[in-house]
């Protein structure tokens, strides 16, 4: 569908000649924020929060860590605590291994060691949604067509790779979705603006698709997870996808805004979601 | 208590119009064009050094009650020879008068009964009239006559982009503007993707530009009124006109159905990027082939059944296309989108003092999407359409009364079905079907006017009226119930024809006039306006797929309250009007989408509107000179628009898109000779706001910017001048072919406005950000050559 949009732009940009250049523009400056980036999902496993500052936008550095903070998770009267990981300066991992209940509310509390813009605690709470369970999938290959848009991209994309995957959904209003995929365990998804997100109303079929625009081959083994998640992240993925590469909304999503989080007075998102997973090898239908 | 007090106010008012007056006969008619025929609207008639006279109306009729006996009448018009005639009146008499056209604008034009107070005495405020001759000399891009881009040259009027016909008039927003040709609604007013307006120069009579303090006739939009007549075509013989240019060619033909008594006009314009690039792509393969193009028709006829029965029909259709095919011819896209419009009218005059007119109106605005794939060995098929429309059917009829000499009461009742489908989404990829709607809304619209012209002293008039508006939802239907967070919680579904929601608005209009002296005047109004309908876009520039909705239980009906005031003054014998206008103006229910919101392919749309309010303020400063060889007017507006929206990230009050504090304008028409004439334009504004971020962060491996509100930088000021110098062919007797020649130069400097300014990251090194201004076109010579016989 994006795609599709994105060709009606393209028309009306072609026909507009438009012309871009470079120019020296001040930005109005802003303190730092911290940054939060977690997952809590169903599967018994370490989980993890990883905690950055934010930077100057025209600032090329990588992110800075933040060290020696206090973390961690309670749900009820459990208490899941988290621990900066040796290697990586900034994330944390849950000292024991658990795996997060559908129905289940977790709270995250994060006290740093120096105040941030006069605040050293940060403190954030999400549920985990009742979510579909994967019976199995069924991935197929078919040739991407040839279109004018992807002229300019550096990798074009060759493959389109279908993924049929069985389940019933939760008998919910509406079910929100993140998916994402592996060829031979890699991530075909880069980056948080490639993760497939969609919404399911009414239609509570058994039968669904989704899929990606990459290149694969019949003799990958594709691994397809599926993230039940709730409507507040699914709208800070939508906010993601629907900004352009340097994160500025596209000309049909409106005035640039925020990718607005569930950590207050901080950017990124606690996130806790239900998770499936199934793997096949692809057929390529080329 | 409010409406209450509205209402008695209103009625209150009327009764002034009733007021028994001297015995008065009546001198009415129509005031024509003695070259072809054309019904003249917007003439003066009046008696010599009086105040009392009328103008001509939409129709060219007029009205005038005088005494008994021997009556000094001039009949004047900008671009006429005036007539100054003595008339003897003895009893109702119907006296139809044909003016000449100013032979040569090289010699000032001697109108000697010219009255002063045209614009001074006027009770409308804020409306400009603007003839198709006019629009031909102001300079544009591409060379193409737009009358909506000349517009947006007048104090008030913004637009938001380079190029841009999306108007945003005295701070409302693009969806504000009622536009109407033939009195039939346009709703998407452009091709080329908001670069050229759909109105063909050719086919246009007169332009009449309201930018507040509607009359109470017309309504359904906050704003202004953008009122565009057809001609009706040559009663006398049969002529042609066209031209070719940059873009696009086109051809009307017109003449006499029945000698003076009806007549026709046809009008076609195509474009031609597709055929243009096509060619170009042939001998530079790095030029895109764009297999685009537009065409449109306007046609109409009229038939005068006796003098007091006339009938006029008239239509446009209008289309913009993109076919596309790949190269493999595995691929395919097929996009339309247009308008038509349909008027059917009929004049009825039952006596001397009384205009009737009984109108039945179609509008259509439509988008029709689809693409095609073709994939794998066996051959399998993806297919994806999309369609929506709007439709409306209405039926209006207007009474003008011309009660005394010194009241013109007009009453009418105009009401609307529309049909609102938003979008329709089908496709199949091989054997998986998927099809989703935004639920279709109908709905009906009335209103009822009354409205009286009373001049209330021979120095002070008063145009007062009331609009009574009524906007009712109809079955079949399905609507969301939504919660506090805009969830929806339930949906309630309507029986066909069922009426289950309606709205009401009360709509005081009034207007003061005061004349200082015979020169000078000072005016003050206020306006409420209702809208019912509204795009449901998140572009500040329009776009072609814009969405056009109905209110309904989740989206409420906008209204706005203008107050306005301006002193008039003529200068140097009347040749230069001068006036400043002050207004404010208050919108309420202004709605938003919610922030990353699409509307397209939205099922549940109206659960990501979001409403709030909207305020506007500012002076406008305006000197024309409409007669002479040298004529055009400086404009400068200081104004302000603001919004603060419920339920978005911003909370506080931000500038809306099209904010430019400081806005100036030179339009300037030189007639150097019988042959050759210049025009240019300047403009010089404000840059508009936008939103730049001040922090960056990662988050999953994406590069996320952080605002730190709405609008909150600047883009740098705008400045650009056009040229254009016209060439006519040399005019011998008996040749049959007029021809000119119009060379254009638009942004004459190559100032390159920018239209966005945004930032990307290096493609070496997406942690490296740059900043980018994005213009449009730049220098651009155009050539058109324009004939007639």
């Amino acid at each position: 569908m994006k795609t599709y949009i994105s060709i009606i732009i393209f028309t009306v940009l072609m026909i507009s000649c438009s012309k871009d250049s470079k120019i020296d523009w001040d930005l109005k400056p802003h303190a730092d924020l911290l940054v939060v980036e977690s997952l809590l999902t169903s599967d018994t496993a370490n989980h993890f929060i990883h905690l950055t500052l934010s930077n100057p936008y025209y600032d090329s550095k990588d992110p800075r860590a933040v060290s020696e903070a206090t973390v961690f998770v309670t749900e009820g009267s459990k208490v899941y605590s988290f621990v900066e990981s040796s290697e990586t300066k900034g994330l944390y991992y849950s000292t024991e291994k658990f795996s997060g209940k559908p129905g289940k509310t977790y709270d995250l509390t994060i006290k740093l060691k120096y105040a941030l813009n006069g605040k050293d605690e940060f403190k954030s709470s999400a549920k985990m949604p009742e979510g579909l369970k994967i019976d199995s999938i069924k991935c197929e290959i078919y040739e991407m067509p040839d279109l004018e848009d992807q002229k300019d991209q550096k990798e074009k994309d060759t493959t389109i790779l279908a993924v049929y995957y069985f389940g019933d959904e939760p008998k919910v209003a509406t079910n929100y979705y993140l998916a994402r995929t592996y060829r031979n365990s890699q991530p075909l998804q880069s980056n948080s603006k490639e993760f497939l997100t969609y919404e399911s109303h009414e239609d509570k079929n058994y039968t669904h698709l989704a899929t990606f625009g990459k290149n694969v081959s019949g003799d990958d083994l594709i691994t397809f997870k599926l993230y039940t998640i709730d409507r507040s992240y699914y709208r800070y993925l939508e906010a993601i996808s629907n900004m352009d590469q340097t994160g500025m909304a596209t000309s049909l999503s409106g005035s640039p805004a925020n990718a607005v989080g569930n950590v207050p007075n901080a950017l990124g998102y606690f996130v806790v979601a239900f998770v499936s997973k199934a793997t096949a090898s692809a057929e390529d239908l080329r | 208590m409010k409406t209450f007090l509205r209402i008695i106010l209103s009625l209150g008012l009327f009764i002034f119009a009733f007021q028994v007056s001297a015995q008065k006969i009546t001198l009415s008619g129509h005031i024509k064009d003695a070259g072809n025929g054309e019904m003249l609207l917007g003439v003066n008639v009046y008696e010599k050094n009086t105040t009392n006279g009328v103008v001509s109306n939409a129709y060219g009729f007029y009205s005038l009650s005088l005494s008994p006996g021997k009556h000094n009448i001039v009949v004047s018009f900008i671009g006429y020879t005036a007539l100054d005639t003595v008339i003897n009146l003895v009893s109702n008499t119907t006296f139809n008068f044909d003016l000449n056209e100013a032979a040569s604008q090289l010699k000032e034009v001697e109108v000697k009964a010219k009255r002063a107070s045209d614009n001074i005495a006027s009770t409308q405020m804020s409306v400009t009239s603007i003839s198709s001759k006019t629009l031909k000399q102001i300079p544009v891009a591409f060379g193409e006559v737009d009358v909506l881009k000349s517009l947006s040259l007048l104090p008030g009027v913004k637009t938001s982009d380079e190029g841009s016909s999306a108007m945003s008039v005295r701070g409302g927003a693009r969806d504000q503007n009622l536009i109407l040709l033939d009195e039939a609604t346009v709703y998407n007013a452009s091709h080329l993707g908001n670069m050229l307006s759909v109105f063909n120069n050719d086919a246009i009579q007169n332009v009449e530009f309201y930018k507040g303090n509607l009359p109470a006739q017309y309504g359904g939009r906050l704003s202004s009124l953008i009122d565009i007549r057809m001609k009706d075509g040559n009663k006398k013989k049969f002529t042609g006109t066209g031209g070719i240019g940059t873009l696009s060619s086109r051809l009307t033909l017109e003449g006499p159905l029945v000698k003076d008594k009806g007549s026709f006009i046809i009008s076609g314009r195509r474009a031609y990027v597709d055929l243009l690039t096509k060619a170009l792509h042939a001998i530079n393969d790095t030029i895109p082939n764009v297999p685009y193009y537009f065409y449109d028709l306007n046609m109409k006829a009229n038939y005068s059944l006796n003098p007091k029965n006339k009938i006029y029909v008239s239509g446009y259709f209008g289309k913009d296309v993109y076919e596309f095919e790949s190269q493999k011819k595995n691929f395919s896209n097929d996009l339309k989108w247009g308008n038509y419009t349909g008027t059917l009218r009929w004049n009825f005059i039952p006596s001397a003092k009384v205009f009737t007119n009984l109108t039945l109106l179609v509008s259509n605005y439509n988008y029709n999407f689809g693409n095609e794939f073709i994939f794998g060995k066996e051959k399998k098929k993806s297919k994806f359409t999309w369609n929506a429309d709007l439709i409306d059917y209405s039926s209006k009829y207007d009474v003008g009364w011309y009660v005394n000499d010194k009241n013109l009461l007009r009453v009418g009742l105009i009401s609307t079905y529309h049909k609102f489908n938003p979008g329709k989404v089908e496709g199949y990829s091989d054997t998986i079907r998927y099809n989703f709607k935004n639920p279709k809304n109908n709905a009906l619209e009335h209103a009822f006017y009354l409205s009286n012209e009373q001049k209330l002293s021979p120095k002070l008039t008063m145009q007062y009226g009331i609009r009574y508006a009524l906007f009712q939802n109809i079955g079949k239907a399905s609507v969301y119930k939504l919660n506090s967070d805009y969830e929806t919680i339930d949906t309630a579904i309507y029986a066909k024809n069922k009426i289950y929601n309606t709205f009401h608005s009360l709509e005081p209009r009034i207007g003061l006039t005061y004349l200082i002296s015979g020169n000078s005047s000072l005016k003050v109004g206020y306006s409420r306006t209702s809208q019912f309908v509204h795009v449901a876009s998140n572009s500040s520039t329009g776009s072609i797929i814009d969405l056009w909705i109905g209110s309904g239980p989740n989206i409420k009906p906008q209204y706005a309250d203008l107050f306005s005031a301006g002193y008039f003054r003529n200068l140097f014998d009347n040749k230069i009007e001068a006036s400043v206008e002050l207004y404010y103006k208050n919108m309420e229910n202004q709605i938003e989408f919610r922030e990353f919101a699409t509307p397209q392919f939205n099922p549940r749309m109206d659960g990501d509107f979001r409403k709030g309010r909207g305020r506007s303020y500012g002076v406008e400063f305006l000197l024309k000179k409409s007669e002479g060889r040298f004529t055009g007017w400086f404009s400068y507006t200081l104004s302000k628009s603001e919004r603060k929206i419920n339920g978005i990230q911003e909370k506080d009050w931000f500038l809306s898109s099209t904010d430019r504090r400081h806005d100036l304008t030179v339009v300037n028409m030189f007639n150097l000779s019988k042959r050759i004439s210049l025009s240019a334009n300047f403009t010089l504004k404000s840059g508009r706001p936008f939103t730049s971020p001040s922090l960056r962060y990662q988050y999953e491996g994406t590069i996320l910017p952080y605002y730190t509100g709405r609008n909150n930088d600047q883009m740098p000021l705008y400045h650009r001048l056009d040229l254009a110098i016209t060439i006519k062919g040399k005019d011998k007797p008996g040749k049959w072919l007029h021809n000119e020649l119009v060379l254009s130069v638009f942004d004459v400097y190559n100032r390159s406005n920018p239209i966005s300014i945004y930032f990307m990251s290096d493609d070496d090194n997406e942690f490296v950000t740059h900043a980018y201004r994005q213009s449009f076109l730049g220098l651009t010579p155009s050539i058109t050559w324009n004939f007639n016989f």
